[in-house]
């Protein structure tokens, strides 16, 4: 690519551009300020100040779409949906998940998770493992925020109780509330 | 044998009289789809999947039991006989569960793999499917799902026809055919797996590979089995650095398609077990970890001082492995007696049909490379008790516990006065011993078994020794650096080069001769 940079002799002299560059921050900052207090104040709120959205405390709806933390769904008994079919993990580009299947003693039928853990540090959250499974047993309907921090690689990796608590979680509180408490957490650091 | 010539798919093929359309096809690398057809069993032409159109036949004939025929025109291919594999295939179908997510044998099954070769629309059926049993226990290895079962009888031929054992048969007719024990039998007979790899898809599944494992992860690696000196070929599939599973690989000369029980679940006995890091050397009358320097130079001692000295390697140590040992210990003292770890039991019928008396893989191969002294082991073991010798180098071999002389062996090991033990894990032995050496097992080799009729085959290493350990080959040729030789070894390849020019029956072979399926040289060169 070629730049152009040819500048005339008002710009190389330097110190005209350097002011006019000021002056624009300058009367953002000053406005942004102004209107901020009013707004401390109770006042002017219908004029908008800075367009960042103040996250946590704003922030904008997610489409229905949006692909947030997993959870595994549950059957009508409680039980884990998940029949260790390995067909997420096998989808699965990041090779982040790692299944240990066992046996029911007492219901022929099924095979079933022992262990199922999602290692969120390695996830990039494509939803492949969404798409692959043939029993609905994975989703990424949360809403939720990957987490962002912990003090060892091992606060990261998602395993079959927490992934399942979700599920209830969500059931029990919907998903703005789930996401109110996710979000607190975040408002205290 | 009378040849004749006849057309496949447009193609002229050349086979003999007495042949089945079939097995002139595979000859001409031709594969037919099929269920019931096995080669090793006698023909039942009941799944009808094998249907192909023949000239001048006025319907589409089964291709496993119709025999060749001077100028016979086959089609494999043509519409007619496309439409009717996917009738077939929708009938199989009908009452089929949709397993696949929870089936060992999805990835490998003939109804995925044809489905989608062939069918490939949505169910038409409409009724309920015929429900069966999910889990029926048919034996200590194998497990049933009669749901799955598409009654190709392929078990029951292999019970009456390989073993003659005859456990299961066909029961009930129609819809709720399937199969079963017959009352009070259990499918126990010492081949009794192999009718899970026959199976051409889930019904009968491995009790022990159950739910293990997706066999799209296994790592296949073309191997020996190290369970006896017949040296049945298999494939060794590995998840995770850990042998998941056995499969018989095809191999006429040695063990046709079969393997048996014992060989097929012997890696649990034989690699799972808290492998040795590091060498111990004994101090103060216990055993501490070392420097393999250390270890080494304290074994190399150790054994010179020892005359008379007796060495004993496992067989299932690779004949690369003892022809290293065999030239090290004649190094250290000429005199060394040597042996191969060498035991008998008796046999049943069913078990002869494949297997051999020990437990030795390779104990005539190891004895071809020169370890070998006038008696046999037996007289070995003789010696050692009486305490002829004074220096001992084990390898590979929990003497202690696998013989039942372990008390007297226990006390003549005592009285040594140096013993140097080397195995994949610290054994009974082993804590007698004055340096332990970590070595490898079977799966993490490379190297050659030569197999009771004198074939010389291939292992391949399937596992990744853990850190910390030597392959046994590299472990010799240290000691003999350490002894003032020169070796230059730094692949078993390169050692089975030296012993085709040494060990005059083996000469002329390579690795690459040897290949998948073993070579047998002449035993008069
Ligand atoms: S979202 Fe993608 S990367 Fe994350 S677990 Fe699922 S398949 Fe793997
Ligand atoms: S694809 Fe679905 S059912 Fe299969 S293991 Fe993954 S979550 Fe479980
Ligand atoms: S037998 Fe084959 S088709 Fe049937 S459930 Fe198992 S893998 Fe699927
Ligand atoms: S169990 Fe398997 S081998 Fe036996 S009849 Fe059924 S499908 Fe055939
Ligand atoms: S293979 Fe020929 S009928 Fe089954």
């Amino acid at each position: 690519m070629q730049r152009v940079e040819k500048m005339g002799l008002w710009e190389r002299s330097y110190l005209p551009e350097i002011l006019r560059g000021l002056i624009v921050t300058g009367s953002r900052f000053w406005r942004n300020l102004f209107i901020h207090t009013l707004h401390q104040l109770g006042l002017a709120k219908r004029l908008d100040a800075a367009m960042t959205v103040q996250y946590p405390d704003e922030r904008w709806p997610y489409p229905d779409t949006y692909r947030g933390r997993h959870r595994l769904t549950l059957k009508e008994d409680g039980a884990v949906q998940c029949t260790a079919c390995f067909l997420c993990a096998t989808a699965c580009p990041a090779e982040c998940i790692y299944i240990e299947a066992g046996e029911y003693p007492d219901n022929p039928v099924e095979k079933y998770p022992v262990r199922y853990e999602i290692d969120t540090l390695r996830c990039i959250y494509c939803g492949f493992c969404v798409e692959a499974c043939p029993c609905d047993a994975i989703r990424m309907d949360t809403g939720l925020h990957p987490a962002n921090w912990g003090f060892s690689r091992k606060d990261f990796v998602e395993n079959k109780e927490l992934l399942m608590d979700r599920s209830r979680q969500l059931e029990a509180k919907g998903k703005e509330a789930l996401y109110e408490e996710h979000v607190r957490q975040y408002q205290h650091v | 044998m009378e040849p004749l010539k006849l057309t496949i798919d447009g193609r002229e093929v050349t086979t003999v009289k007495g042949k089945t359309v079939i097995e002139a096809a595979a000859e001409a690398g031709i594969d037919i789809p099929h269920y019931c057809y096995h080669p090793k069993l006698p023909i039942a032409g009941n799944c009808r999947m094998c249907l192909v159109e023949i000239e001048k036949m006025p319907r589409l004939q089964i291709a496993c039991n119709t025999q060749v025929n001077e100028g016979m025109a086959v089609q494999t291919q043509s519409p007619k006989v496309l439409e009717a594999r996917r009738a077939v295939m929708e009938f199989l179908l009908v009452n089929h569960p949709l397993d696949c997510p929870i089936c060992d044998q999805a990835g490998e099954c003939r109804l995925q793999d044809y489905y989608m070769a062939h069918d490939l629309k949505a169910s038409r059926f409409e009724e309920r499917k015929e429900h069966d049993y999910k889990r029926e226990i048919f034996g200590p290895h194998v497990v049933f799902d009669g749901e799955r079962c598409i009654n190709c009888t392929r078990c029951v031929r292999f019970l009456q026809a390989v073993t003659r054992t005859e456990e299961l048969t066909v029961v009930d007719r129609g819809d709720h055919s399937t199969i079963a024990l017959f009352p009070d039998r259990v499918l126990d007979n010492p081949l009794s797996a192999n009718v899970v790899d026959i199976c051409p898809v889930g019904a009968l599944t491995d009790r022990d590979f159950r739910f293990k494992v997706r066999v799209w992860y296994l790592k296949d690696t073309p191997s020996i089995c190290p369970g006896c000196s017949t040296g049945c070929n298999i494939t060794i599939g590995a998840y995770q650095n850990r042998i998941a599973r056995f499969k018989p690989r095809v191999n006429e000369e040695v063990n046709s398609h079969w393997i048996c029980d014992e060989g097929r679940y012997c890696f649990h006995r034989l690699t799972e077990v808290e492998r040795l890091t590091s060498p111990l050397i004994r101090q103060e009358g216990g055993l501490v970890p070392t420097d393999w320097e250390t270890a080494l130079q304290a074994a190399l001692s150790g054994l010179s001082a020892g005359a008379p000295l007796a060495g004993v390697i496992s067989g299932r140590n690779t004949n690369e492995e003892a022809f290293l040992f065999a030239r090290l210990m004649r190094r250290i003292s000429s005199e060394a007696a040597l042996e191969v770890f060498y035991q008998e039991r008796p046999l049943t019928e069913v078990e002869k049909i494949l297997k051999s008396p020990d437990r030795s893989p390779n104990f005539r191969g190891a004895r071809e490379m020169g370890v070998i002294s006038n008696g046999g082991f037996d007289s070995w073991l003789g010696q050692l008790i009486e305490g002829k010798f004074r220096g001992a180098y084990i390898v590979g071999e929990d003497l202690l516990s696998a013989l039942p002389e372990g008390e007297k062996i226990k006390s003549a090991l005592a009285r040594l006065s140096f013993l140097v033990v080397q195995d994949s894990h610290l054994t009974a032995t082993a804590e007698l011993a004055h340096v332990v050496l970590p070595a490898t097992n079977f799966a993490e080799k490379e190297g050659t078994y030569t197999n009771r009729e004198g074939r010389v085959q291939k292992l391949n290493a399937a596992l990744v020794p853990p850190e910390g350990a030597l392959q046994d080959w590299e472990i010799f040729a240290r000691m003999q650096r350490e002894a003032g030789d020169r070796v230059s070894y730094s692949t078993p390849g390169q050692i089975f080069q030296t012993i085709a020019n040494e060990v005059p029956r083996y000469g002329g072979l390579s690795y690459l001769r040897i290949g998948e399926q073993g070579a047998q040289p002449s035993d008069q060169t």
